[in-house]
């Protein structure tokens, strides 16, 4: 028998613990020769290597947001998901793992095979994910003609498809209106208003405050969902109405201040300011812990700026104020009265380049389009994908309002992309930084959109993206 | 020979024994390695790059630091968190000592109040905003709801450059737990023989706390004044939840500015000047404390 003293007991308990930490701090062996430099078109699936028989090919597939996990059982449900699963894939589902954990993992170089509904304009930045365009050649079913061309060209960066159209695209820009609330007031819903001068008029006959001065109903907040985004994959929707050429692609300058984005950002003030600043803030709170327009859904705000989701999310979280949503075009500045604005964009799902098996899974990406996929997606959330076989066969009368954007797709006069610059985040931050100064009034319109410029130039500057453009 | 013999084993002896120690000591050493000294040592050395966490670090020198002074958002969350730190810090310590010196009473259910007071330190700071948020919203909370039925006009505690600060502060006050349960077994060590002597004397409840109370209790005060200005420094996760940073920047505090520029805007490289400055900004305020101590602590010993 083997006798075992305590002091032998200790050696081997903290030689098992140091061996532990060690093995744990060990980095992951990759088999480097499979991985493509960055931004270099990877050889597509079908000549990726095979799985030896019986053995499985496991797939890490992370979307960004939280929302898709409600389609999780729906999507392994399908046909086309078991078909895959039968070829060798095991597919391993994560949501919500955005933002930092998802930045962080990718930096790490222990990304995901497939990701999508991220910062994938970021990733593509960082030369992390695969260029594409080889799989799309070779591809039977995923082919640039089935999309709209807007929702394509979003998921390219300097020549390189650093991902395809998926989950959640189409169009952004609708005006939706509480026609409970908007009758109420006296104002006519099949009139709606066309430019911002007549929103106003709307917002003030909306607006409702109790003996005490408290705030009890608004017509719109300008800077709620779509309306308050800053520059990116949205696009950008307040210099977009005002026609703010604030990027120049071909020289990399901003343009920010000015003229026109000034007198946008005074447009809005006056919204905010009949209102009042702080109940603006209070709302945002409110929005900011639950889904975007949470004063829309709790009939607070009569109208909102949203894109064609609107209508089937509050179908899904407010059914009763759903039957009451009337969407119309996107008001735009006096100057350019008539024009009919449209944004196409939307979010791409990548493969990426340090990703274990991520040409096995290609497959994924195909499958993204297909009927079974989208047909849960838009009945489990309301969205739409950039296939537009699929868009031309949905029923507008599934969610009130949505028929507005399906036909607004058609009818614009003037439309917009995704913005992608790579500081985006910067100046979106700023951005918001500085119509607050306005709407507070303590910087006037033209100061703000002055020193969103020169912020803008000096990231820029000290990022390195102005050397990086002039190079590339 | 024999007595070389023995020194040999001896210096075996010793050398085993610091094996042994070396051995027993190795996942703690090991873990301080690679989990403080190796980040430690990468955020300075990225401190000098320009890195966006996907693209290899460029070494820039100082520039990350030399450009920092010139940095609007720099002076404005320096200022921000002045403000926050030099509030903040006093007022957790006195809201602490006022309510252990309250629950050192010897007052009908005692326990219970000890574990209500508690309680705010074992909740989830995410829970504590979500509450607050819904007490404090100008629109929808609790607080202003009860003012409007009333027929008073709300008070926008969290929407308002004015009020958002003294708010995360009167939440700060509410949540001194932890620093509570140290005052109170302070204050339980404080001899009854010094009270006893003193009322005997003539000194009324204020004089006694005054001048026993607090005395006694001061390295304590010290202890938590330190440690609350170290975490005032770092204040992250309340005002992130509940404000953003804003009203118009009115909370955005420094580790609120260096989260944005690592992991918003992906400078990596300047987030971690950032936090290389943060450091040298706490190891002053610390010295600083640390040499106007002798005036007002009391030592037993001394």
């Amino acid at each position: 028998m083997i006798k075992l003293t305590r002091r032998e007991l200790l050696y081997g308990t903290a030689m098992v613990a140091a061996g532990s930490v060690l093995a744990a701090c060990a980095p992951k062996a990759t088999p480097a020769a499979e991985q493509p430099a960055a931004g270099e078109a990877a050889q597509p699936a079908a000549e990726a290597a095979k799985p030896a028989s019986g053995e499985k090919i496991p797939i890490k597939y992370w979307v960004f947001w939280n929302q898709i996990q409600a389609c999780e059982e729906a999507f392994r449900a399908t046909d086309e998901w078991k078909a895959m699963e039968e070829s060798g894939l095991e597919i391993e589902f994560g949501t919500g793992r955005g933002g930092d954990a998802g930045k962080t993992a990718v930096a790490a170089g222990t990304p995901p095979d497939v990701g999508d509904l991220g910062p994938q304009f970021d990733f593509a930045l960082g030369g992390k994910l695969m260029d594409l365009t080889e799989f799309v050649n070779a591809s039977d079913t995923l082919k640039p003609e089935i999309f709209f061309e807007d929702n394509w060209l979003g998921g390219q960066w300097k020549g390189m498809q650093y991902g395809v159209p998926a989950h959640e695209c189409y169009v952004r820009r609708g005006l939706n209106m509480n026609s409970r609330l908007v009758g109420e007031a006296g104002l006519d819903i099949n009139n709606p208003p066309q430019t911002w001068d007549e929103l106003f008029e709307w917002h003030k006959a909306l607006t409702k405050f109790d003996a005490a001065g408290n705030l009890t109903q608004f017509g719109i907040d300008p800077y709620d969902a779509e309306g308050g985004t800053g520059p990116g994959m949205d696009g950008w929707c307040i210099p977009e109405l005002w026609d703010v050429p604030f990027f120049d692609y071909a020289t990399g300058e901003f343009h920010l201040n000015d003229e026109k984005f000034a007198q946008a950002l005074d447009t809005c003030a006056e919204f905010v300011r009949l209102i009042g600043a702080d109940n603006l803030q209070g709302m945002r709170s409110v929005e900011g812990q639950g889904t975007w327009g949470g004063s829309y859904n709790a009939e607070v705000q009569a109208m909102i700026i949203e894109g064609y989701w609107h209508p089937g999310e509050t179908f899904k979280e407010k059914p009763e104020v759903s039957a009451l949503n009337v969407a119309t075009w996107v008001p735009v500045p006096a100057f350019r009265k008539g024009d009919k604005v449209q944004t196409f964009s939307g979010h791409v799902s990548s493969l990426f380049a340090e990703g274990e098996h991520a040409k096995e899974a290609w497959p994924i990406l195909e499958w993204l389009q297909t009927k079974a996929c989208c047909d849960i997606i838009f009945n489990e959330i309301g969205w739409l994908p950039a296939v537009k076989d699929y868009v031309a066969n949905v029923d507008g009368s599934k969610y009130p309002g949505l028929q507005f954007y399906l036909d607004s797709a058609k009818e614009f006069t003037v439309s917009y992309g995704p913005c992608t610059i790579p500081i985006q985040s910067f100046v979106e931050t700023k951005y918001i930084q500085y119509r607050e100064n306005v709407f507070r009034d303590t910087m006037t319109a033209q100061e703000a959109v002055d020193a969103l410029q020169k912020d803008a130039e000096t990231e820029w500057e000290e990022s390195g993206w102005k050397e990086r453009w002039s190079a590339e | 020979m024999a007595e070389a013999t023995h020194k040999q084993r001896m210096s075996e002896l010793g050398w085993r024994r610091e094996l042994v120690g070396l051995l027993f000591t190795s996942p703690w050493i090991l873990g301080f390695l690679l989990f403080t000294l190796y980040p430690l040592a990468s955020s300075l050395y990225y401190s000098f790059t320009r890195y966006d966490l996907m693209q290899p670090p460029v070494f820039i020198g100082l520039l990350n630091y030399t450009r920092l002074p010139h940095d609007s958002d720099f002076i404005n969350v320096l200022k921000q968190t002045l403000w926050w730190v030099g509030f903040s810090a006093p007022a957790g310590v006195i809201s602490a000592f006022a309510m252990a010196t309250l629950l050192n009473t010897p007052i009908w259910g005692r326990s219970v109040f000890r574990a209500i007071f508690f309680f705010p330190s074992i909740v989830p700071e995410f829970v504590v905003a979500i509450v607050w948020q819904f007490l404090l919203n100008i629109n929808y909370g609790a607080i202003n709801s009860t003012l409007r039925a009333l027929g008073f006009e709300s008070i926008p505690f969290l929407s308002n450059p004015a009020y958002a600060k003294p708010s995360l502060l009167l939440i700060h006050m509410w949540a001194q737990g932890s620093a509570m349960v140290i005052f109170l077994a302070t204050l339980q060590d404080v001899p009854r023989s010094l009270y006893e002597a003193a009322t005997v004397d003539g000194a009324g409840a204020f004089r006694r706390w005054w001048n026993i109370t607090i005395p006694l209790c001061s390295p304590v005060i010290f202890f938590n004044l330190v440690m609350a200005f170290i975490g005032g420094w770092q204040t992250f996760t309340l005002p992130w939840l509940l404000t953003q940073g804003g009203p118009n920047q009115s909370t955005e505090f420094y580790a609120i500015n260096l989260y944005r520029n690592a992991f918003s805007y992906m400078r990596m490289g300047k987030a971690c000047a950032l936090a290389w400055v943060l450091f040298l900004i706490v190891v002053l305020f610390t010295v600083i404390l640390f040499r106007v101590t002798g005036r007002w602590v009391y030592y037993e010993g001394d």
